[in-house]
């Protein structure tokens, strides 16, 4: 990591040199990202390619075989589990579990400890996967993905915020801007862009790099996107500002992050007392199931 | 399922037998409720956001409870009440629950009206830019005007609040004296 210091901004170099000294993907991580935005990839040929990697298999039948989806019999293999969990609900867990080591990381700087920006991202993509069947996204385990990927940045920029937080809450206060804003008036970078950095290297789709690089700020993403990936974008905003409402895994930084009301209701998503509140409601029933899955992600 | 957050330095604020007692704190998450006449008892409530905690103690009888709402109003929910018995384990979800709830328990154990003072703590809320018209994520205000109209009719006064900004707070509450040890988080702490 490069040396935080509390005056000088962050270099390009800087961040891509912080970058690189993060945990490497695995090569069939990389594929298998790949692989599951290819339309014509078979069950039989995305098994084949998953059972390369050992613990990735033994983690996926771990997770098919909890009680998260409950099934009345057990699956032995890769090839049974796309069979059966279907590949799109694959491709989500293979992120989740890939994130997972990554986000069970105590970040001092935004004080989320003990394993708070896990719980705050897995609470998100579940409430992003049952909100994308509420408001008919046709992808709801890629909203889920979308969700859980959206503060990958913090685990680089952590380091630099310790150090500048004071200066960058004030700045966020003092202009009634958000954090993410404050971090880049202050350190050069925001979070959302150290995450975009690290989606690209890591040859994430690009509706993924948007959603993480916009999740703050959805009105700023590129216009030209498809009215589903506007919508997918509307919904992992929606699920990061609830998943804030509700305190799960909430850091220093608390809620001092922007709600695009214009956006959501843009996107067709209703923002009166009413439907936040019916919203709220909703996703606190949902508490059980992100438990659930939380237990049959954790290591050892 | 909520994580610890580490005990504050904050914890010195409270008296000495509430210190020592700290570590059997009853910790309540979102929608619960809980109510004890033990002096040497104490409740605990971490990472409050938009939610919003009702702290009442009757000090002649050494009466707490706590309770943990989200939301003023059942009856604004629609289709809320089609199954009132599966409350999700959340009995105190909802502020126009909550409130008799916790009381009813209170006073079923001697407490009084009269005796008793209300606290409430939470509801911070995010950024809404502009807007205008009211901000319709400011749900902690909307839940402590549900809270203090509830409250009245029970002739109960809502004596110190600590509602709204942009932080998570955490609360320990000891029976002993009444003393709410309020951590707002990366920020001050003190007794409510």
């Amino acid at each position: 990591m490069s040396t935080p210091t509390p005056t000088a901004k962050l270099t390009l170099e800087q961040i891509s040199a912080d970058i690189d000294q993060m945990p490497s993907v695995p090569d069939v991580i990389m594929r298998l990202s790949r692989m599951l935005e290819d339309p014509n990839v078979t069950a039989e040929e995305l098994g084949n390619v998953i059972q390369l990697d050992t613990k990735l298999t033994a983690q996926l039948l771990k997770i098919s075989n909890s009680a998260y989806y409950g099934l009345n019999r057990k699956i032995m293999s890769m090839k049974e589990a796309v069979a059966i969990l279907g590949m799109k609900a694959l491709k989500s867990l293979i992120y989740a579990i890939l994130s997972s080591k990554m986000l069970m990381a105590d970040l001092q700087g935004y004080g989320q400890l003990d394993g708070a920006l896990w719980l705050n991202a897995l609470t998100g993509a579940t409430y992003a996967k049952h909100l994308a069947k509420y408001y008919s996204y046709p992808e709801p385990d890629t909203a889920f993905t979308a969700s859980i990927l959206r503060d990958l940045g913090k685990i680089v920029l952590n380091n630099h915020v310790q150090v500048g937080f004071e200066a960058i809450e004030a700045e966020a206060m003092e202009k009634r801007i958000g954090f993410q804003q404050a971090e880049e008036a202050i350190l050069g970078f925001s979070h959302m862009q150290l995450g975009e950095h690290i989606a690209i290297k890591w040859k994430f789709p690009e509706r993924l790099v948007n959603t993480i690089r916009y999740h703050h700020t959805p009105s700023d993403a590129p216009k030209d996107m498809s009215k589903n990936d506007k919508l997918l974008l509307a919904i992992v905003h929606l699920s990061d500002g609830l998943s804030m409402m509700m305190g799960a895994g909430v850091g220093s930084d608390g809620l001092m992050y922007p709600m695009d009301i214009t956006y959501l209701n843009e996107c067709g998503i209703e923002t009166d007392a009413r439907s936040v509140e019916a919203l709220i409601d909703f996703t606190m029933d949902l508490e059980s199931e992100i438990k659930i899955l939380a237990d049959s992600i954790k290591h050892k | 399922m909520m994580m610890a957050q580490p005990l504050a330095a904050g914890i010195q604020l409270l008296d000495e037998t509430s210190q020592k007692n700290i570590a059997k704190a009853v910790e309540l998450s979102v929608g619960q409720f809980d109510v004890s006449n033990k002096r040497t008892n104490l409740f605990k409530v971490n990472t409050i956001t938009s939610g919003l905690v009702l702290v009442l103690y009757d000090g002649v009888a050494g009466i707490g409870g706590v309770a943990y709402m989200m939301l003023p109003d059942s009856d604004y929910i629609e289709g809320e009440d089609a199954n009132p018995a599966d409350d999700h384990g959340k009995p105190a979800k909802f502020a126009n629950k909550a409130v008799s709830l916790v009381w009813e328990k209170m006073e079923n154990m001697g407490a009084k009206p009269a005796n008793t003072v209300a606290r409430l703590i939470g509801g911070s809320q995010l950024f809404t830019f502009g807007g205008g018209g009211g901000n319709p994520l400011n749900l902690g205000s909307r839940n402590a005007i549900a809270c203090r109209t509830l409250l009245s009719r029970l002739g109960i006064i809502v004596d110190k609040t600590e509602v709204g900004g942009n932080r998570p707070r955490n609360i320990i509450f000891s029976l002993l004296k009444g003393d709410c040890l309020v951590s707002i988080r990366g920020g001050r702490e003190f007794l409510l």
